[in-house]
């Protein structure tokens, strides 16, 4: 345009004018903007990080029961086992040609109402969150003791425990548990790094602990709540099946920290426990290279829920249906990303509540948007009319018009950007701390894209619309017969 | 250019009807009239006499429904909108009653607006336009405010002169005194008449007031030249 400096130059002393006005609309611009970005991509990330919980994993087989259940008792820990997984479920499992490992996990035992989570150590390898990321260590290593604990980093930070600090777990989930399992305290061995997965908030420990612990009980006979039962005969870190009595066998007054043991009356399984603990821990580790212990002596009895791997993922439905059809006891398998979106689904009044904030503030933005610059179309007809009458050319006005609304829109569009980025920046280093969850800084996904279109469309709209109108107007004393031709050219 | 240097009228309306759509009754219905070059004419008029749609007409802001427009020699409805804006521009100067000026410009850019789209801009520009001002008894402390800044006595004066900042050969005037008060109203029609006494413009003054007429030898009644009933 051969005016184009004229009409930057204009453009930019109108709204130097009126800059306490343009002001307030880029603000409100930048604030809905900023909202309605902000709100999308909070639900996208919703969804997206609670679809990661858990990645890595083909199937998850548990006892029967529903699949939700079996995904929110595996994955999230809530809830209670109402059967479990014999061992040598466990075994046949594995051997099953598809499958490439399987991780079995035993719940049922708590620390100040986090859970606690039984496993090998093969678990810190084999489970993955998000995209395929592994655990890790913030400090110390996995547990390999008996007696070693390793830390989700939430309840590493919630209870200010360092490694080598000693604690005690308790039966059950109830912090008023009147079984603590005291016979046998733990020593933190390792941190993970926070995952923003319900990791964070577990206690690890290998499954013959469990075993270990509850060895009194299953003595006793006493009803074991949860996962991790230990079998009567459980033959559990005697590596070769010869010390099954220990078990019961008791009075030897180990001398040790059996004084704590008030619960229990008979201040006796520690015998067995420190034993066990300390000497056949350390023989059956020894074995553990030569021996495939594995098959022959199960650390424990069932466990809650086995994790598998497959060698291929084509074969995860025949694997499934192995399982489902499994003769030995009921189980069921789950592939862990269909349960997850089934649970998010049922969670779909949350991802509603928030679009349906979108919507809203979308429409509202909009609304907000049109209102002020249609209210300073109005304003401005009289400034029209004097360029019309001094023969600004059509592109003229339309252009000063245009590029005063688009401006600021733009402003605001990129102000809000800048401040979400900004705020995700900051949002991430307080949370990446306390919750070790990251929040994507792509905040540009298709429907934000399409909100940001549908907002320079009406902008246009909005602007030209009256632009033209005015200029009809100012044509005569509010008549436009001839107007068709106006803009035409 | 040609022709319109030629011609000897600066108006020349023939068969021209106006009505707002195709429903509408006729607002303007002038068979034929005609002002000579450097005529200066009042044309008095009530409103809703249709004395403004004549206005937009004669500036090529409004085409007619029917009829012919030459202004300056040109028909005005042969230009293309675009054209018709450029001729606006080079060869006719418009003031209006009121708000005459864009705002948030400064007098001196007001005026030099109307010299970029009237092509006529060049180094020399400037110094006619600050030359033109103080001719109008704006003086220079004044050619940087905000045109909003002006009293509206002002604002006309600012107004003439970018009215004539082109060189305009019709100069069309719309009840620019109706906000000032009597005196200033008697100095703004002196001064009007002093600067166009300079140039070879014509002018056509349009007013409902029956007593700037005095000022003029040729005084017409849009009645006289508007055969449609029109609505007050």
């Amino acid at each position: 345009m051969q005016h184009l400096s004229a009409l930057l130059s204009v453009a930019a002393q109108s709204l130097r004018y009126r800059l306490s006005g343009v002001a307030l609309t880029v603000a409100s611009v930048a604030l809905s903007v900023f909202v309605l970005l902000g709100v999308e991509h909070v639900r996208q990330e919703a969804r997206s990080s609670f679809a990661s919980t858990i990645s890595g994993v083909d199937l998850i087989v548990g006892a029967r029961t529903g699949e939700i259940n079996l995904l929110l008792l595996s994955v999230f820990r809530i809830g209670s086992a109402t059967a479990n997984v014999s061992w040598e479920s466990v075994e046949e499992i594995r051997e099953q040609a598809n499958v490439a490992w399987a991780v079995p996990i035993s719940l049922g035992d708590s620390h100040r109402n986090f859970r606690v989570l039984g496993t090998t150590p093969e678990f810190f390898q084999r489970y993955k969150y998000g995209s395929k990321q592994s655990l890790e260590l913030s400090d110390g290593k996995p547990f390999q003791a008996l007696a070693d604990v390793v830390l989700g980093a939430r309840v590493a930070a919630d209870l200010l425990y360092q490694v080598g600090d000693s604690i005690v777990l308790s039966h059950g989930m109830a912090d008023t548990s009147f079984t603590h399992h005291d016979n046998l305290p733990f020593t933190v061995s390792g941190i993970l790094t926070a995952t923003g997965t319900p990791i964070d908030n577990a206690l690890f420990v290998g499954l013959d602990s469990i075993a270990a612990m509850h060895a009194d009980e299953s003595s006793h006979s006493t009803q074991t709540q949860g996962g991790a039962e230990v079998a009567p005969q459980d033959h559990h870190e005697d590596e070769h099946g010869h010390e099954h009595e220990h078990g019961h066998e008791d009075e030897h007054a180990h001398d040790d920290e059996h004084d704590h043991e008030h619960e229990h009356g008979h201040a006796d399984e520690h015998a067995h426990d420190d034993e066990h603990g300390h000497e056949d821990e350390h023989g059956h580790d020894d074995e553990h290279g030569h021996e495939d212990e594995r098959h022959e002596h199960p650390p424990i009895g069932t466990v809650t829920a086995v994790l598998v791997g497959l060698n291929d993922a084509i074969t995860t439905l025949r694997v499934k249906r192995w399982v489902d059809e499994y003769a030995g006891e009921a189980l069921l398998a789950i592939l862990p990303g269909v349960a997850l979106t089934q649970l998010w689904e049922l969670l779909g009044n949350v991802e509603a509540i928030l679009l349906g904030i979108s919507v809203l503030v979308f429409l509202s933005s909009l609304l907000g948007l049109n209102a002020m610059l249609l209210a300073s179309m109005r304003e401005r007809r009289g400034e029209i009319q004097v360029l019309r009458s001094i023969g600004a050319p059509s592109m003229f006005v339309l252009g000063l018009l245009l590029i005063e609304s688009l401006l600021i829109v733009t402003i605001g569009v990129v102000l809000a950007i800048l401040a979400l980025l900004l705020a995700i920046a900051v949002a991430n280093g307080l949370l990446s701390e306390e919750l070790g969850l990251m929040i994507s800084s792509q905040i540009f996904n298709e429907s934000n894209v399409l909100a940001l279109v549908l907002i320079y469309a009406t902008t246009l709209l909005v602007t030209v619309v009256p632009a033209l109108q005015a200029y009809g107007v100012s044509k005569g004393v509010g008549g436009n017969v001839s107007v068709g031709n106006t803009s035409a050219d | 250019m040609t022709q319109s240097e030629t011609d000897t009228t600066a108006i020349r309306l023939q068969n021209v009807l106006y009505r707002f759509n195709a429903d509408a009754p006729v607002v303007l219905d002038v068979p034929a009239w005609e002002v000579p070059r450097r005529e200066k004419i009042f044309l008095q008029g009530e409103s809703g006499s249709g004395k403004s749609t004549l206005l937009a007409l004669l500036a090529g802001l409004q085409t007619p429904s029917s009829g012919e427009v030459t202004i300056l020699g040109t028909a005005m409805s042969a230009l293309s909108s675009r054209k018709r804006d450029r001729f606006r521009a080079q060869n006719l100067g418009v003031v209006f009653q009121q708000f005459n000026l864009i705002p948030y410009l400064s007098v001196l850019d007001n005026v030099l607006l109307a010299a970029k789209f009237g092509e006529t801009a060049a180094a020399a520009t400037k110094q006619r336009a600050i030359e033109l001002l103080q001719r109008v008894n704006l003086p220079c402390d004044l050619h940087q405010r905000k045109a909003a800044q002006l009293s509206i006595g002002q604002q006309q004066r600012v107004a003439i002169v970018r009215a004539l900042i082109n060189s305009p050969s019709l100069l069309l005037v719309d009840e620019p005194t109706s906000a000032l008060d009597h005196a200033n109203r008697d100095a703004f029609l002196t001064l009007l008449f002093d600067v166009l006494a300079e140039r070879d413009c014509a002018m056509v003054f349009v007013s409902h007031d029956p007593a700037i007429g005095q000022y003029f030898h040729s005084k017409v009644r849009v009645s006289d030249i508007n055969r449609a009933e029109t609505v007050g």
